[in-house]
């Protein structure tokens, strides 16, 4: 981001060859959203319809990954707990990236006091586990989806403002924002048509990676039992209802669920890691 | 020293400052815990008189202050669901967690770092490490405990399916083996990715290049010269992956039924068991500020510029 803009030894042939892996890794997550919204369309089965007759069954023709203790679908309740599943994380990563970006601005912006306030709370809410916030959060408003989505985007917004802050320290610096001023910007404007707009690939890039982690913790507030109740469908649900079934031979409900938990996480940090680097390589 | 005494005095801060939002939240939960002891028949006289004699009309500064003088001493209250002193309730846990946490900090200390130098010993194992630790690092905790137990407990019948806590020493750690392979597992997967990080950032460096030009052996450059520079974040994220580690047992327990102070929290949560929660929540606030205090002043110690900027 240097004014004058320096010959560069990048070669061409590597910037401009396409990147099979990022679009493989953003085509299973566009259909892995096309999965959650059209789940009534492509499930087989609706996710509570049970048959008591047909249960812990293995896979079958009818039933492509089996049933569960109470003969419900396995598959069908997969393909709608991805709703919940992704849900959640979603609006966390929302919440905690607005706060993280304001938070991060202002703060660099205004600095004295309340930069110092601002960086020493983070710092608090750095070093505790988001899993222990969200556990408390539950004690105090009851099991639910509300409680741990509220209590980890508090816990997820430290992940984002702390670098976001680096960074805006660096820009803060800078030629373009000094310019701004003295053609008379407001500063509300030069952070919101200039500085946030160069800082957004590396915003998309944490809040990426966050995502991923915040998935995890949400899945095992719910498997604690603590979190999205049973009968919903979701996939921390499903890996705890599985459980018994799978210490008496049936392992397929917990597996599955398992299973496509890391392979969203894992997806997803691919992703993270890919803008990363890209917005290590543009700043 | 002064910089370990400021570090000191930081933590205690912290400690209160964190114990008195948890204390305050828990206050605002739903529920009276007098008339929880009062029972079914109680009058609201009865009531009161019980929440008089518990001191809950008192201010809440108040109360957290008797609370905290208490919990110094080792009174941390009364159990609702097990109908004894939360003191006694936890002792026989903390051991098991304990031993459960420093089982699993061995071995990602062991595997973490081990599988991070690997590529720096043999060449290419390089991307084997990177698959490895992107795959380990996606797996979350209790989905890691649900394969272990179906491959290794039921499949292979080489450990116990559920872990308990009696016997000596040696039988415990026996049942804990899968226990702490589970907890290890993502932590083991982000050790090996920043000490792999680390290494090459050292190797790549202008003095190993330096080093290497002037002819010392390069056993002597990776020792000397790569090892110790990239030792310091790991130490640093040593700090991190113990206080991961105790928010961790908290699932580990709960699969694998293990009777653990993470899973007495978990329950207590359910049953509304405030007094218990209140004090696990102490305590592991407490086990973070020393996890990541104790990763501060190692990180000062081991780069001297850090004691600088941070004292000036």
């Amino acid at each position: 981001m240097t004014a004058i803009s320096l010959p560069t030894v990048t070669p061409v042939s590597r910037r401009h060859r396409i990147d099979i892996l990022l679009w493989l890794v953003v085509g299973i997550l566009v259909a892995l959203v096309v999965i959650a919204i059209l789940a009534p369309v492509i499930a087989p089965y609706a996710p509570d319809q049970t048959d008591i007759l047909a249960a812990n069954e293995g896979p079958s023709a009818e039933h492509f990954l089996g049933t569960d203790s109470l003969g419900r679908d396995i598959y069908s309740r997969l393909l709608y707990g991805s709703r919940l599943t992704l849900l959640g994380p979603a609006l966390i990563i929302l919440i905690a990236t607005t706060a993280g970006v304001v938070l991060a601005i202002s703060s660099v912006w205004r600095g004295g006091w309340y930069d110092v306030a601002v960086s020493r709370l983070l710092d608090v809410l750095f070093a505790v586990p988001g899993l222990l916030v969200a556990i408390i959060a539950v004690a105090v408003l009851g099991p639910g989806l509300l409680a741990p989505v509220i209590a980890l985007s508090l816990a997820y917004t430290p992940y984002i403002a702390r670098i976001l802050r680096t960074v805006a320290l660096r820009e803060r610096n800078l030629a373009y924002i000094e310019s701004g001023q003295l053609i008379g910007l407001s500063g509300w404007a030069i952070c919101r048509r200039h500085l946030l707009p160069n800082m957004m690939p590396l915003v998309r890039a944490q809040a990426t990676l966050a995502f991923g982690a915040a998935l995890v913790d949400l899945a095992a507030i719910s498997y604690l039992g603590l979190g999205v109740q049973p009968p919903a469908a979701e996939w921390g649900v499903m890996v705890a209802e599985g459980q018994a079934a799978l210490l008496n031979g049936y392992p397929w409900e917990s597996l599955s669920a398992g299973l496509s938990i890391v392979i969203v996480v894992i997806v997803v940090n691919v992703l993270g890691e890919r803008l990363a680097q890209r917005a290590e390589r543009t700043s | 020293m002064k910089y370990a005494l400021r570090a000191l005095g930081g933590a205690m801060v912290t400690i209160v400052i964190a114990s008195l939002i948890v204390f305050a939240l828990l206050s605002l939960a739903p529920g009276d815990p007098a008339a929880a002891l009062a029972g079914n028949r109680a009058t609201p006289e009865s009531i009161e008189a019980i929440r008089e004699q518990l001191g809950l009309n008192r201010p809440l500064l108040v109360r957290y202050v008797a609370w905290l003088g208490g919990a110094i001493h080792g009174d941390f209250g009364q159990s609702l669901q097990f109908r004894q002193s939360v003191g006694s309730l936890l002792a026989p846990r903390l051991g098991t967690t304990l031993i459960l946490v420093l089982f699993a900090f061995l071995l990602i200390l062991i595997f973490g770092v081990g599988l991070g130098l690997l590529p720096s010993l043999f060449r290419p194992s390089g991307w084997f490490v990177v698959v490895v630790a992107g795959i380990g690092i996606a797996v979350p905790t209790f989905v890691a405990a649900l394969v272990l137990i179906q491959v290794f407990a039921l499949n292979l019948g080489w450990f116990p399916v559920l872990a308990t806590s009696e016997g000596d020493l040696r039988d415990r750690v026996w049942h804990l083996t899968l226990p702490a392979i589970a907890l290890a597992l993502s932590w083991t997967a982000y050790v090996a990715q920043i000490t792999r990080a680390s290494v090459r950032e050292q190797e790549r460096g202008e003095h190993v290049e330096t080093a290497l030009s002037r002819g010392v052996p390069p056993r002597t450059v990776f020792r000397k010269h790569v090892l110790r520079n990239a030792s310091v974040p790991i130490v640093t994220i040593a700090g991190l992956t113990m206080a991961g580690l105790i928010a961790g047992s908290i699932v580990v327990e709960t699969a694998f039924g293990i009777g653990g102070i993470g899973s007495l929290l978990v329950k207590s949560v359910s049953a509304k068991d405030y007094d218990v929660v209140l004090a696990i929540s102490l305590i592991l606030v407490v086990a973070f500020v020393i996890a990541t205090t104790l990763s501060d002043l190692a990180h000062a110690a081991l780069d001297p510029r850090v004691r600088a900027r941070r004292s000036s």
